[in-house]
């Protein structure tokens, strides 16, 4: 099942910003907090449409995000009541 | 009958002439003559900020505001409290939001650019809305280049947040044609917002 749409959290608000040079012109995202279930994870991630998921998963599987360190999560619902699921990608 | 004539003047001496003539003459209706539509919008702003009602006649370039005081009575209050008498605003949580800049805080301008959207962002995901997010100086810069700021913004017009842009700071750095979302306001209209709302975050 599609999730509602993809967050990538990071490990320091440096990956964060370096991800976003990254996919500045490749992928549409929106800067949010990280919510505060995600733990382990510095205070700034990337959402990501549901419709995005082709080219995200294309991003992450080619290792072009490896020097960031994502961490991919698929989201179910929305503000307080979304529930996450982290995402194991094989490599190509 | 107070009248003010603001033909062939440019804003916002129209507006600041109105003002003056109004606080000179407390409680009484004062019409202003002016040749465009920009000064008949930006009266009927400055009587909306002063809890005034106002009606234009007339059109470009021969147009009459009649800005009217509200009704009062003046028996019914002179038996309240002073209590009573503050404005319901006043004893209300309401809040207004101030951007005099385009990022958060000071320091590294890449992560206040994070910060502001993201502070935009979670603005959409609360409950408690401001009533009013203004923006002056840089800060105009959110409403008109910064996308992911503007798709914030949008959500938040759409659940009833006035979204109000200082027209001298889009005319300032030429993105007047830009603004992407909320109105075209002046200094008075956002200085009055501040002043009636009990709180407001400064960012």
């Amino acid at each position: 099942m599609t999730p509602d749409c993809y967050l990538l959290s990071f490990r320091s608000a440096h990956d964060a910003m370096k991800a976003q040079t990254i996919l500045d012109g490749k992928l549409a995202y929106l800067v949010v907090p990280t919510p505060r279930s995600l733990s382990g994870s510095c205070g700034i991630s990337l959402k990501i449409a549901a419709q995005c998921e082709d080219a995200l998963m294309k991003l992450l599987r080619s290792g072009t995000l490896d020097v960031c360190g994502p961490r991919c999560w698929t989201v179910e619902g929305s503000g307080p009541f979304a529930e996450y699921e982290e995402m194991k990608l094989d490599a190509d | 009958m107070n009248t003010v004539n603001a033909l062939g003047l440019a804003c916002p001496t129209p507006v600041i002439m109105a003002k003056k003539e109004i606080e000179e003459h407390p409680g009484e209706a004062v019409t202003v003559l002016v040749d465009n539509e920009v000064a008949r919008h930006n009266l009927e702003k400055l009587a909306a900020s002063l809890g005034m009602s106002a009606a234009a006649s007339g059109q470009e370039p021969n147009i009459a505001v009649l800005i009217v005081p509200p009704d009062s009575d003046e028996a019914v209050r002179a038996g309240q409290t002073e209590c009573e008498l503050m404005p319901a605003s006043a004893m209300s949580d309401d809040y207004v939001v101030f951007f005099g800049k385009d990022i958060v805080g000071e320091g590294d301008r890449e992560l206040g650019t994070n910060l502001v959207r993201m502070f935009f962002y979670s603005l959409t995901e609360t409950d408690k809305l401001p009533t009013a997010i203004m923006f002056m100086n840089a800060g105009v810069k959110l409403p008109t280049l910064d996308d992911q700021v503007v798709e914030h913004l949008k959500v938040l017009a759409s659940r009833g947040v006035r979204i109000l842009s200082c027209g001298a700071c889009l005319d300032f750095y030429k993105l007047k044609d830009q603004l992407k979302v909320g109105e075209v306001s002046n200094m008075y209209e956002i200085a009055q917002t501040i002043i009636n709302s009990p709180k407001e975050v400064t960012l």
